[in-house]
């Protein structure tokens, strides 16, 4: 009988689950429990291993790689979080009691100013305890927590995507009048940029970065596009910083290499290629100013100022 | 940093996320660093063409003072080791360096050479004995009985060992090393090799030409029928020596290395939980080094002055007396129960008025069971709430 014996397996597996939660702890009872982890299983594992997933589809998941995703989940917190969508007063004392000192420091650590990062943190506790009901019910944020990562990292990726949906909202409602007033002086529409002239350059480029790692694509990305810095990013990967500035030394290094490489394949002599690289007009960084006053004794128009002068860095981009 | 062409950020901006956004819990496992290599994947390859995602994950890391770094850990701990040994190695240089060490010999003797001129009858007064006479007099006691050697050096017990083997071979090596041993003992804090270092220093001193004329220069009477104490004293006669030892002793008080070390367990000392393993900072969070790794995943810490609790899955918790430098695994239990769940939480009761603790501390531990052991005298004894 190992279809039975199978199956017990599973239900002493799940019975060890609800055990390691504590979720009876908050009036959650095996039966809840195991339907939550089903849900969970469903959104990740079968997403991965499947392109259509479907309750049905559970069964194609092995019993080891089952019991890997659950080793994996934090099974405490997630019954925390579940319990206190439901509504479970304990919960919301242990939840409170644990994270509620901690998201406003999250708050400030995200927002640096404490009005703002009180009323993140305070927006973000209601939303947790799920103000807006519907339908009757209480819609709480918790209820999305899977527990694959911890639940006070989830807070702060949650409090993170609300910071910056605020941020997005405040800035596009601030209106050009208020600008004005504070002294905001509106410098001409910068321009598009302009494709390279050579079709060949991006293709070549494009080439190079396709061939990079994700990690070398994410920090290349992180650092010369976003300009976090090493720490922050050796943060993310897992690295360490000098680790992170040898890999982006060789990056930027390896890039101009299979660049050129890919302009002299498409024709080009290396001198061409570059040349191509070099003589981008972006790529240029000159102080016009410096440059062109650095040579003459004596000012042209003593006195009088320039109408170029504030332009003179413009040559950078 | 090598700079990239233009164009290279161009394109890269150009790439826009082909899939919607990873939800919140992916993207906290990704950067917890708890997700399998194909959703990691998945997740690196969205957030390499995402700059809103890049940045929920940036604001998204661990507060500052908590966690500045998840490094890897043993090259961390390989460059702290490094940079400690480089700077035993720079002050060892310093003070070893043979120009010093000769200007050193050279002032020693001018100045011994006019003590001589100027008190020729004062050799063997007693003097009041200073540090570096009081451990070389320990160091001629011990060996006086049998000596018959010339031993009128005062420097410290390297110096005074070696003169000793010199002037017995028969007592060998063993007896410098015995010697050495008992007088460093003195200083715990500095290192096998400063150590080493510092009695290669003192032999060179030792073996030097100058002062062996200087020693014989001042003891033209009989050795054999002067006591070696006696011999041993006069430190202000032997101011090559003295010197030399003077800059011995300063190497073994040398507040550098021993504070150095002290400061780095003792002070600005940050914790942090990443990844299940306990992380230490001794600047302030700007590097980290892997304090305690155990099979399981650690969830918790607390710490109060040296003293570091640190909790994970399954009951495992863990206490350091010295900040984390030795650790001591308990097992909580209470009438043959034994802490089994998770621990999430570990509070050290300490006075909240003055930062202080009154008697044992108290350690109270949190579970994910909801379960509350306390222990008062140091994790011996548990009881359960």
């Amino acid at each position: 009988m190992p279809r039975s014996a199978s199956s017990d397996n599973s239900a002493e597996f799940a019975a060890t689950l609800y055990e390691r939660s504590g979720a009876a702890a908050y009036g959650m009872n095996a039966d809840q429990f195991a339907a939550i982890l089903d849900d969970i299983l469903r959104k990740y594992l079968l997403s991965t291993s499947s392109a259509n997933p479907s309750p049905s589809n559970s069964s194609h998941v092995s019993a080891e790689q089952k019991a890997d995703f659950y080793a994996g989940l934090r099974l405490e917190e997630l019954a925390l979080a579940r319990a206190c969508a439901a509504g479970n007063e304990r919960a919301w004392q242990d939840f409170v009691s644990r994270f509620r000192q901690k998201l406003h420091k999250m708050a400030l650590h995200i927002t640096r100013d404490s009005a703002s990062a009180a009323e993140l943190a305070d927006s973000l506790f209601a939303d947790l305890y799920g103000v807006n009901a519907r339908d009757g019910v209480r819609n709480s944020k918790l209820v999305s927590y899977t527990g694959r990562g911890s639940l006070e990292g989830w807070l702060r990726t949650v409090m993170a995507q609300e910071f910056i949906n605020r941020y997005r909202k405040q800035k596009r409602v601030v209106s050009l009048e208020e600008q004005t007033d504070e002294g905001v002086q509106f410098a001409a529409a910068t321009p598009e940029p302009t494709c390279a002239s050579d079709q060949r350059i991006e293709t070549a480029t494009d080439e190079a970065l396709a061939e990079l790692s994700l990690e070398d694509r994410f920090t290349l990305a992180s650092y010369f596009l976003d300009g976090r810095t090493l720490a922050d990013i050796a943060r993310t990967l897992g690295l360490h910083e000098s680790s992170v500035s040898r890999r982006l030394d060789r990056l930027a290094t390896g890039l101009r290499k299979r660049i050129l490489a890919g302009l002299r394949t498409r024709g080009m002599s290396h001198a061409q290629a570059e040349e191509a690289l070099e003589t981008d007009v972006r790529d240029i960084r000159l102080n016009l100013r410096s440059r062109l006053t650095q040579d003459s004794g004596a000012k042209a128009f003593p006195g009088s100022k320039t109408p170029a002068q504030d332009t003179g860095d413009g040559g950078s981009d | 940093m090598t700079e990239v062409p233009k164009i290279v950020r161009d394109r890269m901006r150009a790439a826009s996320p082909e899939r919607s956004h990873p939800d919140p819990n992916l993207l906290t496992a990704f950067a917890e660093q708890a997700l399998p290599a194909i959703e990691r994947d998945g997740v690196l390859k969205h957030l390499a063409l995402c700059a809103d995602c890049r940045e929920v994950l940036v604001l998204a890391l661990p507060l500052a003072e908590a966690v500045t770094a998840p490094i890897a850990a043993d090259a961390e701990s390989d460059r702290i080791t490094r940079i400690s040994k480089k700077t035993e190695r720079s002050w060892l240089t310093i003070l070893a360096g043979p120009s010093i060490r000769w200007a050193a010999l050279a002032a020693g003797v001018v100045v011994a050479a006019s003590v001589l001129l100027v008190h020729p009858g004062k050799l063997n007064q007693p003097i009041a004995p200073s540090e570096n006479q009081r451990v070389a007099t320990v160091a001629s006691t011990i060996v006086s009985p049998a000596s018959s050697s010339p031993i009128t050096s005062p420097l410290t017990g390297q110096v005074a060992a070696k003169t000793i083997d010199d002037a017995r071979p028969n007592s060998g090596p063993l007896l410098s090393k015995q010697l050495s041993k008992k007088l460093l003992s003195k200083k715990p804090n500095l290192g096998e090799k400063t150590s080493t270092e510092i009695s290669k220093e003192a032999v060179g001193v030792d073996a030097a030409p100058p002062v062996e004329d200087s020693q014989m220069a001042r003891n033209d009477v009989p050795v054999n029928d002067a006591p070696i104490i006696e011999k041993a004293k006069p430190a202000q006669q032997q101011p090559a020596e003295t010197e030399t030892a003077g800059t011995n002793e300063q190497l073994k008080n040398q507040p550098g290395l021993a504070l150095a070390e002290d400061q780095t367990f003792a002070r600005n000392v940050t914790w942090a939980i990443m990844a299940g393993i306990l992380q230490r900072s001794v600047n302030n969070g700007q590097n980290w080094q892997s304090a305690l790794h155990a099979d399981r995943p650690l969830l918790c810490y607390a710490s109060h002055g040296e003293e570091v609790w640190a909790g994970g899955q399954a009951g495992i918790l863990f206490r350091s007396i010295d900040d984390g430098v030795t650790w001591a695994q308990l097992q909580p239990s209470v009438k043959g129960q034994q802490l089994g769940a998770d621990i999430t939480h570990i509070d050290i009761q300490t006075d909240n008025i003055h930062g202080n603790v009154s008697g044992p501390t108290p350690i109270i531990v949190f579970t994910s069971n909801n379960e509350v052991w306390t222990s008062r005298d140091g994790g011996i004894t548990w009881q359960k709430n």
